[in-house]
């Protein structure tokens, strides 16, 4: 549901802004018209991270576009322009695709640039209205800008919120299920299905994972510390792909099932505070002990495993056991500094 | 020499496409031969989808959508009272789906685009038929030099999807070495860290396109990959970076083994690895363990090298 009121609430942001623009442009010459409306449509597509910085930048870019397109038609033979027009294309598609999927904003602006310079080489363009044409643009940057701040505008603190909390929800499944398959005693443990959920919350666009808050020339005042929970929390991701990975092979360690159940619920409680706290904005109380359960999952480990640190290496079977205590503890570590972070 | 082979129908196609259509635009002479550039060229800019029939029915779909929005917007281009709700729906319309369906978003990009186009460009009914017409043309034209793609489709794609996988797997490999290897990963970590997000969710965003191709061949990736996760926990379980200094060599030697196995044509021979691996395990045994504040991490990251070394063998393309 949530992720349905986003997208609609962003589309009409996009649309009032195109709304208004289509009447605005009655009111300047018409060579800026299909400019203004164009570029307030562009604008209206910058992520929350630096909507302003991406706005001059796409700017930037049509306005390059423009005076490139101006500047073949002075030149050249008007298929000749048409020539260059579509090579130009084609380099960039080119480039777009073999860098594909696309992540980066350079490659972005490179298809921006091949279709504003399709647009602007095939329709009327010269330097005697080139200036207009620019002015438009600058309407449109305005407009844009102004809709993206004051139109629905999105609260980056709820943005991030929302968007952290399906990976945190899917990461909890993981360790609940984990968990689970454990106390069932279950031999071959496979968490494909959870494996999968994180990895879905975590592609940005579908579930909003506000990977724009990496973006240089983010809000200097909470970058850092975004920026360290975004970090914190992809360790903590990270460690469920590893857990996969060393609970899928075959390696009897079913004397540590119940001390690593019990210590991955208590993990799964941790994400509950956090996921509460970014759902509710509550801090919820706790006098739980986080690190008891560890104590008793390294005692049970050195009965299993040989004490002597050289000796670890001596079987596969614990070199797996030991990255699996291992993984679980760090998790611990990095939910406890998330949860301490909040406080 | 992986992208060129990776690319080159794309590159052929998209050739081809501006060739004919630059042979019919040389041959017209109405106000309105743009459209016919701008329906093919943008039509062939949409590269996604899983099978063949599919990207033709997004292609159809898209054209579809794209001359109803030209011929509506066109039609209202004279009264704005009537544009501006009609370009509030499409556009309504668009971003919504766009958002909701990521994946046909740049599709429902040239919809919006063509809608706002039409509305800005006025015509007579003569000139509103010629552009219709001129439009069905380029997307023709794209559409009918898609069959480049046909033959072995499914297999193609596979395959360069595959390829691109171990591209990513060998990017993020060489992020997570640098993670170790470059002094001033303490002071920039955010910039490091940024880096291995951007590669993980790249590496992502391909298998989860190759899954619905090949599910055998995401099994072996995924497992590669989440074998690099688990080395990539040492930088976490270190405290004091400057241990780094004490194998560099041997992390140095590891990284570029790892990237000759994951680069194209793949070679499966893993001997160079062990090689790496077993003089970072001497190193380990004479110096790591002794100097170092957390010897077993090391061992963990060691075993995981051989882990990724016995994965690797059984990649095929």
């Amino acid at each position: 549901m949530k992720q349905q009121g986003r997208a609609l609430r962003y589309a009409l942001r996009v649309a009032t802004a195109v709304f208004s623009a289509v009447l605005l442009s009655l009111l300047v010459p018409s060579s800026q018209c299909v400019w203004l409306v164009l570029t307030v449509f562009l604008i209206s597509q910058t992520t929350p991270g630096t909507p302003l910085r991406q706005a001059i930048s796409y700017f930037l870019v049509i306005a390059f576009a423009l005076v490139l397109a101006a500047l073949l038609d002075w030149f050249g033979h008007p298929l000749l322009i048409v020539g260059i027009i579509c090579t130009l294309v084609i380099i960039s598609a080119y480039i777009a695709f073999i860098n594909r999927p696309l992540a980066n904003k350079t490659l972005y602006h490179l298809m921006l640039f091949a279709i504003v310079l399709l647009i602007a080489g095939l329709t009327e363009n010269n330097f005697i209205i080139i200036s207009e044409q620019i002015i438009g643009v600058a309407w449109g940057v305005l407009i844009g800008i102004f809709f993206n701040h004051f139109f629905f505008p999105i609260s980056l603190s709820k943005a991030f919120g929302e968007g952290v909390v399906p990976v945190l929800k899917a990461l909890q499944l993981f360790a609940i299920d984990f968990q689970k398959k454990l106390e069932q005693g279950e031999k071959k443990i496979n968490l494909a299905i959870v494996r999968t959920q994180i990895e879905k919350t975590l592609l940005s666009q579908q579930s909003g994972y506000p990977e724009w808050v990496f973006e240089s020339g983010f809000n200097p005042g909470l970058r850092s510390s975004w920026r360290y929970f975004l970090i914190k929390l992809e360790r903590v991701s990270e460690i469920c792909f590893s857990l996969n990975y060393l609970a899928s092979l075959e390696i009897n360690f079913s004397a540590l099932y119940l001390p690593l159940a019990t210590a991955l619920q208590k993990n799964a409680e941790l994400m509950d505070i956090l996921i509460c706290y970014f759902e509710n904005k509550l801090l919820k109380p706790t006098d739980e002990n986080y690190t008891h359960d560890l104590d008793t999952l390294e005692s049970v480990l050195q009965q299993v495993v040989p004490q002597h640190i050289e000796a670890i290496d001596l079987a596969e079977e614990y070199v797996v056991i030991t990255a699996i205590v291992r993984d679980v503890r760090d998790m611990r570590g990095l939910l406890l500094q998330l949860v301490v972070g909040l406080a | 020499m992986i992208r060129i082979s990776l690319s080159a129908r794309y590159l052929l196609y998209l050739i081809l496409v501006a060739l004919v259509l630059l042979t019919i635009y040389s041959r017209l002479r109405s106000a309105e031969a743009c459209w016919l550039l701008w329906s093919g060229l943008l039509l062939s800019l949409i590269i996604q989808d899983n099978t063949f029939s599919e990207r033709l029915l997004t292609l159809v779909v898209t054209f579809l959508a794209s001359l109803v929005c030209v011929l509506l917007a066109t039609s209202a281009s004279n009264f704005p009272f009537v544009l501006a709700p009609l370009l509030f729906f499409t556009t309504l319309a668009c971003a919504y789906l766009a958002q909701r369906y990521p994946e046909y978003s740049f599709g429902l990009l040239i919809i919006n685009l063509f809608a706002i186009l039409g509305g800005s460009f006025s015509a007579s009914t003569n000139g509103l038929a010629m552009r219709l017409i001129l439009m069905s043309e380029g997307a023709c034209v794209a559409l009918l030099l898609q069959f480049i793609f046909w033959p072995g489709f499914k297999k193609s794609e596979n395959i360069a999807l595959t390829k691109l996988a171990l591209l990513n797997l060998q990017y993020l490999s060489r992020d997570i070495f640098d993670c170790f290897l470059q002094r001033d990963y303490s002071d920039n970590q955010y910039m490091y860290e940024r880096r291995l997000h951007e590669q993980k969710i790249k590496f992502m965003q391909t298998v989860v396109r190759l899954k619905k191709i090949d599910v055998h061949q995401v099994t072996k990736l995924n497992r590669l990959f989440e074998i690099l996760l688990d080395c990539a926990q040492l930088r976490g379980r270190v405290s004091d970076f400057s241990i780094f200094q004490v194998c560099e060599h041997e992390l140095q030697m590891i990284n570029a083994a790892i990237n000759r196995l994951l680069s194209i044509p793949l070679v499966n021979d893993v001997e160079p690895l062990l090689e790496a691996i077993n003089r970072l395990e001497e190193n380990y045994q004479q110096v790591l363990l002794v100097t170092a504040k957390e010897p077993l991490p090391f061992i963990l990251f060691i075993a995981s090298l051989r882990a990724f070394s016995q994965a690797i063998g059984g990649l095929k393309i």
